[in-house]
């Protein structure tokens, strides 16, 4: 078996243990903290048979052993139980109605957030030492601590209200909806044809994806910059310019081999990339995740709270194998 | 501690003192702008020109000589609740990051120094949690707990125990192989007193360093948590729930209700990034820059 392969596996195997005390913990964090969740949630206006019903409804009723067993065992089944209000519908498919949204955002996002910090890293590294260098800097230390709906409100004053750019809220113009295939509105309006749609919907996702892209950018503009110095000052590099090597291919050189650590960084961001997303989200009503979750909380809907937390620990540990495995890909130390 | 071991300490934390430092602008920009906040939060009686939470009259007037900040949607004076609004934040984020780093500090110290099962364990569990979206962890407790300042304090502090964690644990492992560690073990040091004499000085920094990042990070997430309602009601000044009280009157054009309760979230947490990230080019071994 190659060492790839290998490599593979036993850290596909290693996600389970992860997988595991993430859903433990959220299991503790919902149950055992001090209180019941459904009277914290509900509050102290109910009366005592309409709390007991729903302790019942959401199997809080048996003893936590059982519970725990029971939630473990559905959440490998894909059932994530019902939704305790409206249509009691499975929380499964609310999650997919609304995770689709939320890959959209953090898909652009993430794009806009690399670019702008390879970008900006690149400027500082190539001008080490210059008044843009410290400025770069000082731009990776702002971009991080701007606040996300501040940032985002200002986006909106700014395009939405006085410029009439980009409209401040909302996934798409209303009606104008693609026919759903991944529930990707670009992506389904690539593959319908619908132009309209394919406009309005990339219209909508301008000012969310760069909130949140400007605000994840600095820690790849720091990144991206120490690594190019560190590849810049190789035997090398020296090599190239020695042998009189055009300096736009010198630079393609370094920018390669400064490229790894930026892949590590990407599957650390991401963390951080979903929370921001959930500020994202409610700042711009988009219809997604986080705003789902924070909306379950408001409504007391116990089970569907309990689906979202999970799924976001689900999430977290399918992407942090992906990048990985891509990183073992590219760099074949890792796999030994 | 020995005397000598006190100064080298010494030198250590007070090399941001020493005017060619590089990282030194960083440290002493940053520190201006805390004991600013700090400055605001402590004297807010005395400055603030109106009562934070009683209408002056004016409702949604445009800032001022009067009113520099204007007045919210309900007459109130938006610069007063922007200087009083620094406490909240200030006392949710200090008691939770010092709470966060009695754990973390600790139980990192413990892993690193006896490795093994406790180690292995106590690092898996740290490692998942800090692969979780923090903001989402805090949410979920915040949720179980019920909005209050008291609770958002312990949501915030769970979330930032590994940061420490995770730090401290890797400082303690490379320290416990060096040469006088194990020269202080073989004249008979005990655990106890490697740990706190010989381990727990050179950390000192890292620790410094750590609280002053992860302040500016908790400071965002207590901002985020506020301002979806988990920490402050009505009509307590907090910046995060300022902004979402201001975010219904955006599209009118009422752009003074947002702006500056959420420019002072920023520059609070850019205070605390500018130490943390000065310091740690200061404390930097040569070459590690």
């Amino acid at each position: 078996m190659s060492s790839l392969k290998a490599y593979i596996i036993t850290r596909a195997l290693l996600v389970l243990p992860t997988v595991i005390i993430l859903l433990t913990l959220v299991f503790f964090i919902l149950r055992i903290l001090p209180g019941d969740p459904i009277a914290a949630m509900v509050g102290q206006k109910v009366p005592p048979e309409v709390l007991e019903k729903m302790r019942e409804e959401a199997g809080l009723n048996k003893p936590i052993l059982v519970q725990y067993v029971s939630y473990l065992y559905d959440i490998f089944r894909g059932d994530f139980g019902r939704s305790m209000i409206w249509g009691k519908r499975p929380v499964i498919n609310e999650i997919a109605d609304r995770f689709p949204a939320t890959l959209e955002l953090t898909i652009f996002a993430f794009t806009i957030s690399v670019l702008l910090g390879i970008l900006t890293g690149s400027i500082a590294a190539f001008r080490r030492g210059s008044k843009l260098d410290a400025s770069m800097r000082v731009y990776s230390i702002v971009a991080y601590t701007l606040f996300i709906p501040w940032f985002g409100m200002l986006l909106q004053m700014l395009f939405g209200v006085y410029m009439h750019i980009f409209p401040i809220g909302g996934r798409i113009a209303p009606g104008m909806e693609p026919e759903r295939i991944t529930g990707l509105y670009v992506l389904d309006s690539i593959l319908t044809f619908n132009g309209e749609a394919l406009s309005s919907a990339l219209l909508h996702l301008f000012l969310p994806s760069l909130t949140l892209g400007v605000v994840l950018s600095g820690a790849y503009t720091r990144i991206v910059r120490n690594n190019l110095i560190e590849v810049l000052h190789q035997d090398f590099i020296t090599a190239y310019r020695a042998r009189g090597i055009r300096r736009s291919r010198i630079a393609y050189h370094a920018m390669k081999n400064a490229f790894i650590p930026v892949i590590t960084l990407m599957g650390l961001q991401f963390a951080i990339l979903l929370a921001g997303a959930v500020l994202t989200e409610t700042t711009f009503s988009w219809p997604g995740m986080g705003t789902f979750l924070l909306e379950r909380i408001q409504y007391r809907d116990y089970t569907s709270v309990q689906g979202a937390i999970v799924f976001y620990a689900l999430f977290v540990a399918v992407i942090s194998l992906i990048v990985d495995i891509i990183y073992a890909l590219l760099d074949p130390r890792i796999r030994y | 501690m020995e005397n000598a071991e006190v100064k080298t300490l010494a030198r250590r934390l007070f090399k941001p003192l020493i005017p060619e430092a590089e990282g030194r602008w960083m440290v002493i920009s940053g520190l201006a702008i805390v004991i600013f906040v700090l400055l605001l939060a402590l004297l807010a009686e005395f400055i603030a020109p109106y009562n934070p939470t009683k209408s002056t009259g004016d409702v949604l007037a445009p800032p001022s000589l009067k009113h520099p900040m204007g007045t919210d949607n309900l007459g109130r004076d938006v610069l007063s609740r922007v200087i009083f609004g620094s406490r909240v934040v200030l006392m949710v984020v200090f008691t939770a990051s010092l709470l966060s780093m009695s754990i973390g500090v600790p139980l990192g110290l413990i892993s690193g120094y006896f490795g093994g099962k406790l180690d292995r364990t106590l690092s898996m569990l740290m490692d998942s949690m800090y692969a979780f979206p923090s903001l989402i962890l805090a949410i979920a407790i915040a949720a179980v707990l019920g909005p209050s300042i008291l609770n958002a304090m312990v949501a915030i502090s769970v979330v930032y125990v590994p940061t420490y964690f995770r730090m401290i644990r890797g400082q303690t492992l490379s320290i416990k192989s060096r040469l006088f560690v194990e020269a202080a073990k073989a004249m008979g040091a005990g655990h106890f007193k490697t740990l706190s004499r010989y381990i727990l000085p050179n950390i000192v920094t890292t620790i410094i360093v750590v609280f002053s990042l992860s302040v500016a990070d908790a400071i965002l997430t207590e901002a985020g948590l506020s301002f979806l309602g988990f920490i402050v009601t009505a009509p307590t000044p907090d910046w995060g729930y300022d902004l979402s009280a201001g975010k219904p009157y955006l599209p009118a054009g009422y752009w003074w209700m947002i702006t500056f309760p959420g420019m002072m979230v920023m520059i609070l947490a850019l205070g605390f990034a500018l130490i943390g990230e000065g310091l740690s080019e200061l404390y930097a071994p040569r070459g590690e820059r």
